[in-house]
């Protein structure tokens, strides 16, 4: 006889699915804010339009799918994948490369696979890879977080008006207001080969930023949300690669904090790899994927046309599960 | 031992009944019953052939069928379909036993083991049908014929009694210390080891206590070793692990890492059964839904789950409210490890622990799997049944076989973690039966398959064989028609002849 459903005679205070994700959407409340902050209203922008555009996405694929539109939404999986594609997009980024993003994510990332739990790639990076392939001038263009930030000014939401749905800077030419991140500093500086010097880039505030996905992280290891193995094992191979390389060429890499502070690293580390659904499930695959996660990014931050290697290391990484899976059955009992 | 000699388990949860539970440790007894149903079938499913017929009369401890005595006397009226007490729910080949009210038992020799073999020993446990009362009910000859052949056997005793709700060996060793303390001396002695460890939960102070009290000199032998509240520390896996430290591989039994865990419940009906008396009741708790009230009762093997249900109640208001509240359903053996049973004039059997009865809390409709590795994280023996529930919803056999399917001990812990609520151990169950009908209708192929090979080869063999005959046959007749020739030959040749020799 196959279980349909049960009854349990012990209560037993069980976490739910949906808690988790509040658990995961909380801890990113205080990185969010702050980059909201420091990078202006298009933030505030995107995340919300990316959520609005990925939960209407979800319900109406439920509703084709003939499927409880409440379940899939009660549990908040699709709210905390648009928020984590909302913290890796510039704020520039016009409304309707959102709405592909959410479309992408709720349907490329999710529904083709059959939903929640099933999908071999994470959504939210999904989403980012088809948005930076698609279009890589948006997707490349971050604000001179001095320039942009204005909460106050109406003039300067009128700007942001227009830039969002008409993609039209209408204060200035865009090089005047546009700034590189410090990786793509990094990667002119390599593709001239002229020696790096760390004051020329702009720090902020993506070094802060890492301190605050990191303290969330830590706040989600402490609830026992995530667990250490994957974090870890990418941070840790991360940071040995980069040792590596700034031995064998000096001038040409950060020291080895910056590079780990300046770019997506602590936060992919944290947030993207650790998702439940695309990772393996036994420890040592864990480790293994994680550890694979930092090198390549750190590879393909040197080698690839992109300033950054972690979305594309971890759906490479996504797409060998099945095989960590398999290699690593029975490791915690041999 | 100390404290320190106890290993970690790598998974399992502290649970523990609630602090102002009503435990009632005295052992009521159930008042003989006007008929016992003995299902023909043992813990592996396989049908049992019975040793008698219906209108046969049998003494109590008298042997019906391979692992199956006669509670009590009377005459056996029938076989037929009656339900079991399994969560399959289905109906087996039942004998009927109508009994006489005399309550006659036949007569046993008692087994001094200083004097006799092992093997006489073994037969007697056979005999008697001796199972484990620890909720696998797993044959304990069979068991302790496995462990016999070790040279350094450890014997460990169980009376961890891990899971709330469950408290007949907790009551037993409350009621009776001194029996339960020689009896484990005896197999102590019978098997020739210097010691034997008593493994208790540290939340039995009472039994304890009583245990502790009664040990005399010549006692010192069984070792108490209190145990962390951990469930599922009293399963057989967990349990050789935590005390010995060896972890059992999958499929592999404590007996052939030269452990033998008898239950404490057994080791008396073991000891019984030496002493010449039948084996033929365990001790059942019967708890309220919120584990709130509890009580003990001695029960036959065989008596309907119905009369156990309305002695508890008439004996018990706290119970009886809870029926009240009921929706005919109980469950069978512990909260966890339990299942929801609603044919109650289904048999107590050897196996049947712990009945929970009142109204259950359904769970929330289960969801996706994320993932998330709670499951994992308690798994008691290190399994992963995110990706065991996988294989099982979908039916890969072989796959769940890779994960360990046999490892798993049904504990629960993963169901009570699961934040999709997703019936994790129903799902194991049902893969775990799949798996062992398929290993069934596999053999019987293959038997299928010999047999039919047999034939095929037989039929060639006769063809064979007559072809030979024949030619045989014929080579006879050509050689007695080529002599037949030949005297014809040598005739005329005399025929021919004789004219000519006698001219």
């Amino acid at each position: 006889m196959k279980p349909t459903s049960i009854y349990q005679a012990w209560q037993y205070p069980r976490r739910s699915t949906a808690s988790i994700m509040m658990q995961v959407m909380l801890s990113l409340v205080p990185g969010t804010v702050l980059m909201m902050h420091w990078l202006g209203p298009g933030v505030l922008i995107n995340w919300v339009v990316l959520i609005a555009a990925s939960v209407l996405c979800e319900a109406t694929v439920m509703r084709l799918r003939q499927r409880s539109i409440k379940t899939a939404l009660n549990d908040g999986s699709i709210v905390l994948a648009a928020w984590l594609l909302a913290l890796c997009i510039p704020p520039s980024l016009p409304i309707s490369q959102l709405i592909v993003g959410a479309v992408t994510l709720s349907v490329l990332g999710k529904h083709v696979y059959g939903g929640l739990g099933q999908n071999p790639f994470n959504p939210a990076m999904v989403g980012y890879a088809v948005l930076l392939i698609s279009f890589p001038k948006t997707m490349t263009l971050w604000f001179d977080p001095n320039l942009a930030v204005s909460w106050t000014t109406p003039a300067v939401w009128a700007d942001w008006w227009n830039l969002k749905w008409f993609a039209n800077p209408s204060v200035a030419p865009w090089d005047s207001i546009t700034q590189a991140t410090p990786l793509d500093r990094l990667r002119e500086f390599r593709n001239q080969s002229a020696s790096v010097s760390i004051n020329s880039l702009h720090t902020s505030p993506w070094r802060e930023l890492s301190v605050a996905w990191l303290m969330g992280g830590v706040y989600l290891l402490a609830r026992g949300v995530i667990r250490w193995h994957i974090p870890v094992a990418v941070l840790t191979a991360a940071i040995i690669a980069l040792t590596v390389q700034s031995y064998l060429s000096p001038n040409t890499t950060l020291p080895v904090w910056s590079a780990m502070l300046y770019g997506g690293m602590v936060f992919g580390a944290f947030y993207v790899a650790t998702d439940p659904v695309t990772a393996p499930s036994s420890v040592r695959a864990r480790l293994l994927y994680g550890a694979s996660i930092g090198l390549l990014s750190v590879i393909l931050r040197t080698h690839s046309n992109y300033p950054e290697g972690f979305a594309f290391a971890v759906l490479l990484m996504n797409a060998s599960v099945p095989l960590l899976d398999r290699w690593f059955v029975l490791d915690k009992r041999s | 031992m100390s404290s320190s000699a106890i290993h970690a388990l790598p998974g399992g949860l502290a649970l523990s009944a609630p602090m102002d539970a009503h435990i009632d440790a005295t052992i009521h007894e159930l008042d003989l019953q006007p008929s016992y149903y003995l299902p023909l079938i043992n813990y592996s499913r396989t049908v049992l052939h019975p040793e008698v017929k219906s209108g046969d009369c049998v003494l109590g401890g008298e042997q019906l069928a391979p692992g199956v005595v006669a509670p009590t006397s009377g005459t056996l009226t029938e076989i037929r379909q009656h339900p079991w007490p399994h969560p399959s729910h289905t109906q087996v080949p039942t004998l009927v036993l109508e009994s006489d009210g005399r309550d006659e038992f036949q007569q046993f020799t008692v087994i001094d083991h200083t004097q006799v073999g092992v093997e006489e020993i073994l037969n007697r446990l056979e005999n008697s049908a001796i199972h484990g009362l620890g909720g696998a009910a797993f044959n304990t000859a069979n068991k302790i014929r496995r462990a016999y052949e070790h040279k350094n056997l450890t014997l460990i005793i169980n009376a961890v009694e891990c899971e709330p709700g469950i408290n007949c060996d907790d009551a037993l060793m409350q009621q009776h210390p001194s029996e339960v303390l020689q009896a484990c001396n005896a197999i102590r002695q019978w098997l020739r080891l210097p010691s034997a460890v008593l493994a208790i939960e540290n939340d039995k102070q009472t039994a304890i206590t009583a245990l502790r009290d009664d040990q005399t000199p010549d006692l010192t032998s069984i070792k108490i070793t209190e145990l962390p509240t951990i469930y599922p520390s009293g399963a057989e896996s967990p349990l050789v692990q935590r005390l010995t430290g060896i972890k059992l591989q999958p499929g592999e039994r404590a007996t052939d890492a030269g452990v033998l865990c008898l239950n404490v419940a057994t080791v008396l009906s073991i000891h019984d059964a030496l002493m010449g008396q039948a084996a033929v009741d365990r001790i059942v708790s019967i708890s309220t839904q919120s584990l709130q009230h509890s009580m003990n009762l001695r029960v036959r093997f065989g008596t309907p789950l119905k009369a156990v249900i309305e002695f508890a109640r008439e004996h018990n208001t706290a119970i009886e409210a809870a029926w009240r509240s009921n929706t005919q359903t109980i469950r069978i053996g512990g909260p966890l490890s339990g299942f929801a049973m609603d044919m109650l004039n289904a048999p107590v059997l050897a196996s049947t622990n712990a009945l929970i009865v009142g109204k259950e809390h359904p769970l929330n409709e289960a969801t996706a799997c994320i993932r998330c590795s709670e499951c994992a994280t308690v798994c008691p023996v290190n399994l992963l049944p995110q990706e065991l529930y996988a294989a099982a919803a979908s039916e890969q056999l072989d796959t769940a076989a890779r994960y360990s399917l046999d490892a798993c001990l049904l504990c629960g812990c993963c169901d009570l973690v699961c934040p999709a609520s997703i019936p994790l151990t129903p799902w194991f169950r049902f893969a775990k039966d799949a798996t062992r009908q398929k290993q069934q209708s596999d053999a019987a192929a293959e038997v299928a398959r010999l047999l039919s090979e047999k034939h095929s080869n037989r039929v060639q063999r006769r063809a064979i064989e007559k072809e030979q005959q024949e030619a045989a046959r014929r080579a006879a007749a050509a050689q007695r028609q080529n002599s037949a020739q030949d005297i014809k030959a040598a005739l005329t040749r005399v025929k021919n002849k004789r004219p000519g020799s006698g001219s």
